[in-house]
């Protein structure tokens, strides 16, 4: 099954809340969601009145919320750039010297973690580099951590860490690999990857070489998840393309510009499995995986199908996208085709760049957003459950046509204003050289390929209208926007947001969206001070609906998440089942809101 | 000789006899009271000559709604839209029914995500000629993206209707009956896809998707493991549209000639491909690659003599290239120079170890 719920856990959770609700349009307008049904009014409106439409529904619905802690902030900007007083100055480099090398427009990603388990979220940011070929390491400008030491307050720990690593970065993924309870982290290069071993002191340790990792290829995104359910985690590395440094691209006047993946030959993706002993083997041939060369960048990895098993969604550049399905023997089937999230609804490959799994239309399925090239559009293939695949619901959703003139990477999923709803953020940037949009603050040539970002805000079971004057600076700063990861920086309950930019400073938003409803955060391990389960997926009550969300650490573009599942809900219930990665179920009950909570396996009531 | 190929000939002869003179950096279209300004920094020589000399015949003739379509078909094909849409708009001025101008005018607002003004375009074309074929499939795929799946399928179908037996029309019907969930009627005009096209490969995995639909997974999977097994499956629908091709034939850049040289190549049209592989090379004479490609194709052509001097310039360009020295040792040894085709040889082998090519012709003469 398709679902990320099934009968009895759907069953299990309306023992003691009304049916269900179905999937259905009209549903927004239901007299028992006021607030839905005044912002999707807002978002059939004209665009000038949208956002009146919508601060009038917020704070009519923010007078009269009652269960809430924290009263309604109402004045705008919903995401304000604080990075001036966090103590973060990072800047990627390209070192674009005119010559235009494709490593060097993927800019990089970052990942949003707790590095030194003190409960609030570190940051590190991937650096690029000047030397090719890229085995040559150079250090002057490395990648660097930033550990936060009071809310909003960071220090550069790059080097007491020796996470300095100078290779040519592209992403990098977050995983407690060796199950010590430290969270570790894997640095995709051009040129050799690293494996970052947490000491659990503050500093790392490189162990790649130690654990058998040979990757040396064009990495873009990498995701760990326990794929044979033995315990520790594997690894899945998207390779972009052979790249080849003497190839050379021209645009459509001529002048010198950055290859498409289809200059080159493109590259097999690889999957390493955690032996349990601190080593991985390379199972990419055996696995299936390496059968279906492309140029992969994105990835996220959740049960797709329901059969208690990890399966991964990677999309892929120019190339159909792949969902691996896990037969549960070591091999995976790339079912993307007959699911319908290979292709877009005309039947075209896109140039797949970021993607997001989270259940967006609100009916306990996940969904895909993946984010593409200029002239195509953003595509949102929508669960429709019960074995049945995904349909692309671009056009509907309102995602499609308004994300046709941006080029889009990094994206996350986020109840921003904690309605229950996932809205949408979109780091943009254009790959080919274009018209310089007023305003952009990126130094030549990069003014040329910047764009705002995009903004989505859910109006309701994934009807999406334009957010961009009520999130504000998000989406009004023009640069060329590659990494994007949102998490509770500050610990407040609401989901702040980091983004990387090429030759631009890394930015932090402080989410400041008026509070429509209460919050959760949950993380989940099998026991006390070990790793998040990664897989592991939350239902939760909002009124007469139920609220989903997976525990991953791989997303957006070669960005790392934080492992921990966050809910807003308008009307929450004190009941949470999770569905552990191997399928298990259990119950939580008397939860209470406004908090961050951990769930132990076994801790729970079992649900059949 | 296609159409393409003698544009590309005359164009280069044009070039070749240095009949184009100095151009401005910038140039302005005073012919019209709302002057335009065309900025021309940076671009290929190439592209430059084709957009001063659009302007020049509009400066000769500016009463001529086909001059302005012609420079903006220019503009188009090389991926400039504002300004496209701006001569678009003029010839319409002068000519508001001119149906290639809003054709293209709406395409290339789409193209800038201006999606309103792109189906205003189309409807007025439709408002005339409301069967015209290939503006019901731009109209059709407009609604398609924007979720308005009922609208689409009607546009498909008067698509389909004055295009009987098109692959593209039943493509595009199946696609949007699926969407609509009207999965029966959507599997059978996939199969007739099937039957004009049988090796489409996205074709099937709609099909694979609408099976899936119709709860028939077994028929899913018998057809994903085809799709898993088959090589021979490829992307090949095209939509014919006279009306496109027009503009993009225009492309003079170097992408655009190389894309054609290749072509011709795949082809076996030697000569159209020099042609198009000299045209390109007047805007990159740098490019170490394009000047293997032209010795190469020399080499095709039997003209050794000349294939040996654009492989020397590729070799000083790219030393390391094991390709230009094998071509260039073929053209040697074609010339009677065996010992240094057989040098030529053995370097690219040492540049490339195990070149088949050049292994082969090293075995044929016993050096190895």
């Amino acid at each position: 099954m398709i679902d990320g719920i099934d009968t009895a856990t759907a069953m299990a959770l309306a023992e003691h809340t009304a049916t269900i609700k179905l999937m259905d349009s009209t549903d927004s307008l239901a007299p028992q969601q006021p607030s839905k049904a005044l912002l999707w009014s807002a978002g059939s409106s004209s665009p000038g009145m949208r956002v009146p439409l919508l601060l009038l529904a917020i704070i009519a619905l923010s007078s009269c919320q009652s269960g809430t802690d924290q009263p309604p902030v109402s004045e705008p900007p919903w995401l304000v750039d604080v990075t001036s007083t966090t103590g973060i100055d990072f800047a990627y480099h390209s070192y674009e010297s005119g010559s235009r090398l494709l490593p060097a427009h993927l800019g990089a990603g970052l990942a949003l973690f707790d590095a030194d388990r003190d409960g609030d979220l570190d940051i590190y940011l991937v650096q690029g580099n000047d030397r090719l070929p890229a085995t040559d390491k150079q250090t002057r400008d490395s990648n660097r951590y930033f550990r936060q030491d009071a809310p909003w307050q960071f220090v550069d720990a790059t080097s007491e860490s020796g996470l300095a690593d100078g290779g040519f970065g592209i992403g990098a993924t977050t995983g407690d690999f060796d199950n010590d309870g430290w969270t570790d982290i894997y640095v995709a290069n051009y040129g050799p990857d690293v494996l970052y071993r947490n000491r659990g002191d503050g500093s790392f340790e490189d162990v790649t070489e130690k654990a058998g990792i040979t990757v040396a290829g064009l990495t873009a995104s990498c995701a760990f998840a326990d794929i044979d359910r033995d315990g520790d985690l594997d690894l899945f590395i998207t390779q972009y393309v052979e790249f080849d440094p003497k190839i050379r691209c021209t645009d459509s006047v001529g002048q010198v510009e950055y290859c498409g993946p289809r200059s080159y030959p493109p590259a097999r993706n690889i999957l390493l499995r955690n032996d349990g002993t601190g080593t991985f083997s390379d199972i990419s041939t055996p696995s299936g995986i390496a059968s279906s060369p492309a140029a992969s960048l994105g990835i996220c990895c959740e049960d797709f199908n329901g059969d208690g098993w990890i399966d991964f969604y990677v999309a892929n550049d120019a190339y159909e996208n792949n969902l691996w399905i896990n037969q549960k023997d070591g091999t995976f089937v790339d079912e993307a085709g007959i699911l319908g999230v290979a292709l877009n609804l005309n039947g075209q490959t896109e140039a797949g760049m970021g993607v997001v799994a989270a259940d967006l239309d609100g009916n306990a399925s996940t969904d895909l957003f993946v984010t593409h090239l200029d002239m195509e559009s953003n595509t949102l293939y929508r669960n429709l459950g019960e074995q049945m695949g995904f349909t692309d619901d671009s056009g509907g959703s309102g995602l499609g046509t308004t994300s046709i003139n941006y080029t889009g990477f990094g994206v996350v999923a986020l109840d921003l204003e904690l309605d229950g709803d996932l809205d949408l953020l979109i780091a943009n940037g254009r790959v080919r050289s274009g018209p310089k949009r007023s305003g952009t603050q990126s130094p030549p040539p990069w003014d040329r390929y910047s764009e705002p970002n995009l903004c989505y805000i859910n109006s309701g079971e994934a009807r999406f209208i334009d957010g961009e004057d009520i999130v504000g600076d998000f989406c009004q700063v023009i640069e060329s926007s590659r990494g994007l990861a949102a998490g509770d920086i500050d610990g407040d309950g609401d989901l702040d947001v980091v983004i990387s930019n090429i030759e631009g400073p890394a930015r932090l938003y402080r989410n400041n969206a008026p509070r429509i409803g209460s919050w959760l955060k949950v993380r989940a391990s099998e026991e006390k001070g070990g790793p998040p389960l990664l897989g592991t997926t939350i239902h939760v009550q909002d009124g007469d609906q139920i609220i989903t969300r997976t525990i991953s650490s791989a997303s957006s573009y070669a960005t790392a998440i934080p492992a921990v599942a966050h809910f807003g809900a308008r009307d929450p219930g004190s009941r949470v089942i999770i569905r552990w990665p191997d399928g298990d179920r259990e119950e939580f009950n008397n939860v209470d809101w406004n908090q961050t909570i951990d769930l132990y396996r076994g801790e729970g009531k079992k649900v059949e | 000789m296609s159409r393409g190929c003698r544009f590309a000939c005359f164009l280069c002869g044009v070039l070749l006899l240095g009949m184009v003179g100095p151009f401005p950096f910038n140039i302005a279209s005073s012919q019209q009271s709302d002057e335009t300004t065309i900025d021309v920094t940076g671009l290929e020589p190439l592209v430059r000559r084709a957009i001063t000399g659009g302007l020049r015949r509009i400066e000769k003739n500016p009463q001529s709604h086909q001059r302005h379509y012609e420079l903006a078909a220019i503009l188009d094909a090389h991926e400039i839209q504002e300004l496209a849409i701006t001569y678009y708009q003029k010839a319409l001025t002068l000519k508001p029914d001119h149906l290639p101008s809003l054709y293209n005018c709406g395409l290339n607002y789409e193209f800038l995500g201006r999606n309103e003004d792109a189906r205003n375009a189309w409807d007025r074309i439709l408002g005339d000629q409301p069967d015209h074929p290939t503006t019901n499939f731009r109209l059709g795929e407009y609604y398609l993206r924007t979720g308005q799946f009922e609208e689409a399928l009607t546009c498909f179908k008067r698509f389909g209707s004055s295009r009987p037996g098109s692959a593209m029309a039943h493509s595009r019907i199946g696609r949007a009956l699926l969407q609509l969930n009207r999965v029966t009627e959507s599997l059978a005009e996939l199969q007739k896809v099937m039957e004009i096209a049988p090796r489409d490969r996205p074709t099937l995995i709609t099909i694979s998707q609408a099976y899936l639909r119709t709860g028939n997974r077994e028929k899913a999977q018998e057809i994903q493991q085809r799709l898993e097994e088959d090589d021979s499956l490829h992307d090949s629908l095209v939509l014919l549209d006279p009306l496109r091709a027009e503009v993009l034939g225009r492309a003079i850049n170097s992408n655009s000639c190389i894309a054609r040289a290749e072509n011709y190549d795949r082809q076996g049209l030697y000569a159209c491909a020099l042609t198009e592989y000299l045209l390109a090379a007047r805007g990159r004479p740098d490019h170490a690659r394009l000047a293997q490609r032209i010795g190469v194709t020399l080499v095709k052509l039997a003209a050794y003599a000349r294939a040996i001097e654009h492989l020397d310039r590729a070799i000083v360009l790219d030393a390391s290239s094991a390709d230009s020295h094998h071509y260039r040792g073929l053209a040697r040894l074609q010339m009677g120079a065996r010992e240094s085709a057989i040098a030529d040889f053995r370097k690219s082998l040492q540049l490339q170890p195990g070149h088949p090519l050049s292994t082969e012709q090293l075995e044929k003469l016993g050096e190895l």
